[in-house]
């Protein structure tokens, strides 16, 4: 039975209540009558339950995910059009620059795919490398074997000394004590951290970037049980692509040991200049709770 | 060891199509697979999500489900790039409605009525969380369509004039998008 595409029509206004009685009633009798229509209500009535929702998620005034993603992997021709527009936007948008930031981090992040090549490939690699026949080369395969297994265990007690993963905190200006005005409600940014996080990168906003030797003083303060204080001096800035942004990579194990217990801090960063350079350092307080997994 | 070698995991443009393809036919271990990668990408430390991570996923999940529906994979790129690029761009929509959140005033939020009986309430909710992520993962295009009709209350010929398309093209659209969301909720569900 074909289903009267009128009515289907007037769903969408039967969900807002903008139908008046009289249409009302012949809408929703005919949506009674038929399965179809009463799935085609369902619908509506979901989308119109989430209406006051929707804004939320509108970001029609900021450039797409997409594009912003090509552009922080530098895959837009910087003399193009786009190039020039998305650069005026990011002026104008911090949020949209923080995004970018993000995605940079992101891809930097993302672990590689353990991959084997093809054995037409392997094939041609282990000819081109001993110039041996395939008998020869099985007859060696238990010492080859072995070697590799012995420089395999060698590079995994190399990695698992020297690193783990690597944290990157964003560190927001609206979590900053100058925002603060509720002292009771401080508000914290939720931060993750593994249990193997071998370095953790503080990013934060300053427009000191180009001051030379220019440095900072990190103090750490652990917000519940025992006041710890945990100090680092003499981290240099790393600027980062975006400007006005700097990073302070953190791989002191006293500070490491402190944040993967867990809790809320308060991170205590301090302009250090040099001998000579007449400007007042600044203080930032930022304020965080870590989850370690 | 040698059999080790000769292994073919390498991608390649073929594999990588079929992989999507098994992937839409809702093929377990490929889901698994894919589902990794999503979670390679999710679980930074760098997005500071307030939502459940899971969550998240199920959204990237939609939305690439939905893209593969629409032959948007075209092997451009390893399908494990095209996954994590689409994993990116949900976690930085996450990220800007989070920026969202903070700025809403909760007077603006739904709430349940008092009259409402708490087991239907709680179904209600779950309903409302169906549709929210069903809303995510759409297309932008879709988005616009039906932000028009019930934040803006625009009928199809209003929307027909703001898009510059005929009513009959914008009712084609609205239907193509509400096909496309019930196949999304049935994939959720």
């Amino acid at each position: 039975m074909s289903v009267n595409k009128d009515i289907i029509d007037l769903i969408p206004l039967l969900v807002q209540g903008k139908l008046r009685e009289a249409e009302k009633n012949i809408v929703l009798e005919q949506i009674q009558k038929s399965p179809e229509l009463q799935k085609e209500y369902d619908f509506w009535q979901g989308i119109h339950a989430i209406h006051r929702e929707l804004p939320r998620y509108d970001f029609s005034a900021h450039i797409l995910p997409e594009v912003l993603d090509r552009f922080a992997q530098n895959k837009i021709n910087q003399l193009s059009n786009e190039y020039s527009e998305i650069t005026a936007h990011l002026q104008q948008c911090s949020s949209c620059s923080d995004d970018v930031e993000l995605l940079r981090h992101t891809v930097r992040l993302i672990p590689e795919e353990q991959m084997s090549a093809t054995s037409n490939e392997q094939d041609a690699w282990l000819h081109s490398i001993f110039g041996l026949r395939l008998p020869t080369v099985r007859a060696l395969a238990p010492v080859f074997s072995f070697l590799v297994v012995v420089l395999a265990l060698f590079v995994i007690f190399q990695r698992t000394g020297e690193q783990g993963d690597i944290a990157t905190i964003l560190l927001k200006p609206q979590f900053e004590k100058r925002s603060v005005t509720d002292v009771a409600n401080v508000p914290e940014m939720q931060v993750f951290l593994k249990q193997n996080t071998g370095k953790v990168i503080f990013a934060f906003p300053t427009d000191r970037i180009d001051v030379q030797e220019y440095q900072y003083a990190i103090s750490l303060t652990p917000r519940a049980g025992t006041p710890v204080e945990l100090n680092s001096v003499n981290i240099q800035c790393q600027k980062t692509q975006l400007t006005n942004q700097c990073e302070l990579t953190v791989t002191d194990n006293n500070i490491l040991r402190q944040l993967k217990q867990g809790g809320s801090f308060a991170l205590l960063i301090k302009e250090q200049f040099p001998v000579g350079v007449q400007l007042e350092p600044a203080e930032y307080e930022y304020y965080f709770r870590v989850l370690v997994k | 060891m040698l059999a080790l070698f000769s292994k073919t995991a390498k991608p390649t443009p073929e594999a990588d199509t079929q992989l999507a393809q098994l992937y839409v036919s809702g093929e377990k271990a490929t889901y698994k697979q894919v589902d990794r990668w999503i979670n390679q990408v999710t679980n930074l430390s760098v997005w500071h999500f307030v939502e459940d991570v899971e969550d998240i996923n199920s959204i990237v999940h939609l939305k690439l489900f939905s893209s593969l529906k629409n032959q948007r994979f075209r092997g451009e790129s390893t399908f494990r790039t095209y996954v994590q690029r689409m994993t990116r761009y949900t976690c930085i929509d996450q990220v800007r409605s989070q920026r969202v959140a903070r700025q809403v005033d909760p007077e603006d939020l739904p709430t349940p009525s008092g009259s409402e009986r708490p087991d239907s309430a709680h179904e209600a909710k779950e309903e409302r969380q169906i549709f929210v992520k069903i809303f995510r993962a759409i297309g932008p295009e879709c988005q616009k369509i039906w932000r028009m009709i019930f934040t803006d209350s625009l009928n199809y010929k209003e929307i027909g004039e703001k898009l510059h398309l005929p009513e009959g093209t914008v009712k084609r659209k609205v239907h193509e998008c509400k096909q496309m969301a019930i196949e999304l909720k049935e994939r959720l569900i």
